[in-house]
């Protein structure tokens, strides 16, 4: 166990000393929101709900910079790190089978913390009010459903082709956010019917459900796990057959 | 230090019994057998293809064998390193990106069930002077000697090199065999795998050579170098033919081109002398010992030599 925990120790600072993470886990989300939420109408509500849109891309921008931190931190370094025989190395030490995938789920989950929390404090101090209560549920809603990001990029590092890698990451990234409302409000139309097979959706939506105080229904909560399991589930069959072509 | 009988007394480091790895049809390794006793400093050879790094990947539990056991200290190579028997440097593979070299080596330390010290890691390995160096921004020569320290972060009792010393420089490669050196003074087992030959001539107190999958000598350089001839005796007698040499002691192989007569013999002096008793007046002597890598080319030809033969056989019937 120690083992595990030097090696996710490690991961974390490493992933705190790369400019790429820290600019698609920081940066970037912050700069899209002050840009969205900055602007004259933000106090408008969004159709259909009881959330203005500065609080809307609040949430919208957190979640996409939880997208971005559990992607980015994964997908691209497990893809570098089996490449360049870092795994084959690992695999000579002590430490356990999955000892590898582990460090990386828990880097990249104590890395969407911040990810989460800059925009909260940036749209705080925007005048976004929000009960402590509804801060702190829609932090472990969106930090929880991060998870699914996380088995995806860890799906992708291990089963895409390595020069691959960054354009799937990418458009999984991109589209994902485009779809799942990250970037504007979806507005009922097709995008929407689309969008909400999506976890991208699912998380935003059920971080705004929690805030808004809605109905939360189960029929998002089930495709959300469902995504999650299913990247599982696909990570780690992607990470045995990694382990058997050795 | 402890020479570590981890396997019970007398157990070898590494035992082969009747390893076969196949590829489809290819057969990279075939009925590989051999025995490393412990501490002992092993050179492996073998031209390029002949089934070298596929056997160290079944030795460190990296591949599985086709048919037949590995045993490292009497157990399962993947046991024995969650034992913590085993340290081992890969042939290729790029370091750890945005850490230093300090902190993947704390790393490995605490991957081993025995640590060493890591300043003491950084002084074996020789690379106290790069510890704070980011370790994906070093010379080739540097990276190889952070591989090694990787290799003997803990205190394993086998060392496995797969051509440890390829990339560097011959100061590099100097102050790299020093250390390697001391590893064995500690009476460790060291494996390693390599394209010098001279490096094993003056390293390794076993070697083995394998060729096309099998084990094709297994011993002391001096065993090699007999196995090959010792020496090759070279002169020009005009009108002599092959057959009137043949029945000549010691010889292990004969040329004759044009006037010159070609000779490898186990023991020279008896060869020549017969030469002068039988009443042949050589002219243009020469004789020159062999090296290892003389002698490597000469088993690994006689080899491929037998095989062409066995097939131009075969094709004939």
């Amino acid at each position: 166990m120690t083992g595990v925990i030097a090696l996710t120790r490690l991961e974390i600072l490493r992933a705190l000393r790369n400019r790429r993470v820290m600019f698609f886990t920081i940066l970037y989300p912050t700069v899209l929101f002050l840009l969205t939420a900055g602007t004259a109408n933000s106090n408008k509500m969004v159709e259909g709900t009881h959330l203005s849109l500065r609080t809307y891309f609040l949430i919208a921008y957190a979640s996409f910079g939880a997208l971005g931190a559990a992607l980015t931190t994964n997908a691209q370094k497990i893809a570098t790190e089996r490449k360049e025989g870092w795994i084959r190395q690992l695999r000579l030490t002590a430490l356990p089978g999955n000892g590898y995938v582990i460090s990386k789920i828990g880097s990249a989950t104590l890395i969407t913390v911040p990810a989460i929390a800059i925009v909260f404090i940036v749209g705080g101090s925007m005048g976004v009010h929000l009960s402590a209560a509804k801060w702190v549920a829609a932090f472990l809603v969106l930090w929880a459903g991060a998870l699914a990001f996380t088995a995806l990029g860890i799906a992708i590092g291990y089963g895409v082709p390595q020069d691959s890698v960054q354009i799937v990451t990418i458009l999984v990234y991109v589209g994902g956010s485009f779809l799942g409302g990250q970037f504007f409000p979806l507005g009922g139309g097709v995008l929407e019917k689309v969008g909400k097979a999506l976890p991208t959706y699912q998380v935003r939506q059920l971080a705004q459900d929690v805030i808004t105080g809605t109905h939360v229904p189960s029929s998002g909560i089930a495709i959300l796990i469902a995504w999650t399991v299913g990247a599982s589930v696909l990570a780690a069959r992607m990470y045995r057959r990694g382990v058997d072509a050795g | 230090m402890t020479t570590g009988v981890r396997g019970g007394p007398g157990s070898a480091a590494v035992t082969f019994e009747n390893v076969s790895k196949h590829y489809g049809q290819v057969k990279a390794v075939n009925e590989l057998s051999l025995e490393i006793p412990q501490a002992r400093t092993v050179a492996f050879l073998g031209p390029n293809g002949a089934g070298k790094s596929t056997s160290i990947d079944m030795l460190l539990g990296l591949r599985k064998p086709s048919s037949g056991t590995v045993r490292v200290f009497g157990k399962a190579p993947h046991d024995a390193i969650m034992a913590g028997h085993v340290g081992a440097m890969l042939q290729s593979g790029g370091l750890l990106s945005d850490v230093t070299v300090r902190e993947l080596l704390t790393l490995m330390t605490k991957l081993h069930p025995r640590p060493l010290p890591v300043d003491e890691v950084l002084k074996r390995a020789n690379i106290a002077d790069i510890a704070e160096r980011k370790a994906d921004k070093l010379s080739g020569g540097q990276t190889q000697r952070v591989r090694f320290a990787i290799a003997i972060a803990g205190d394993s009792d086998l060392i496995v090199l797969d051509e440890p010393t390829t990339g560097m420089d011959v100061e590099n490669r100097q102050i790299f065999w020093a250390a390697m050196k001391a590893q064995a003074e500690r009476g460790k087992t060291i494996l390693f795998a390599t394209h010098y030959l001279e490096e094993a001539d003056q390293i390794a107190d076993q070697v083995i050579v394998i060729n096309k999958g099998r084990l094709l000598a297994n011993g002391t350089v001096a065993d090699i170098k007999a196995q090959a001839g010792f020496q090759r005796i070279s002169f020009r007698l005009p009108g002599v033919s092959r057959d009137q040499l043949l029945m000549l002691p010691n010889v292990v192989s004969l040329d004759v081109l044009n006037d010159r007569v070609q000779i490898q013999t186990s023991d020279s002096d008896k060869t020549f002398y017969s030469i002068i008793d039988a009443g042949y007046r050589p002219e243009d002597i020469e004789i020159t010992a062999l090296g290892l890598e003389q002698a490597f080319v000469a088993i690994t030809q006689q080899d491929n030599g037998a095989d062409a033969h066995a097939e131009v056989v075969e094709d004939a019937r």
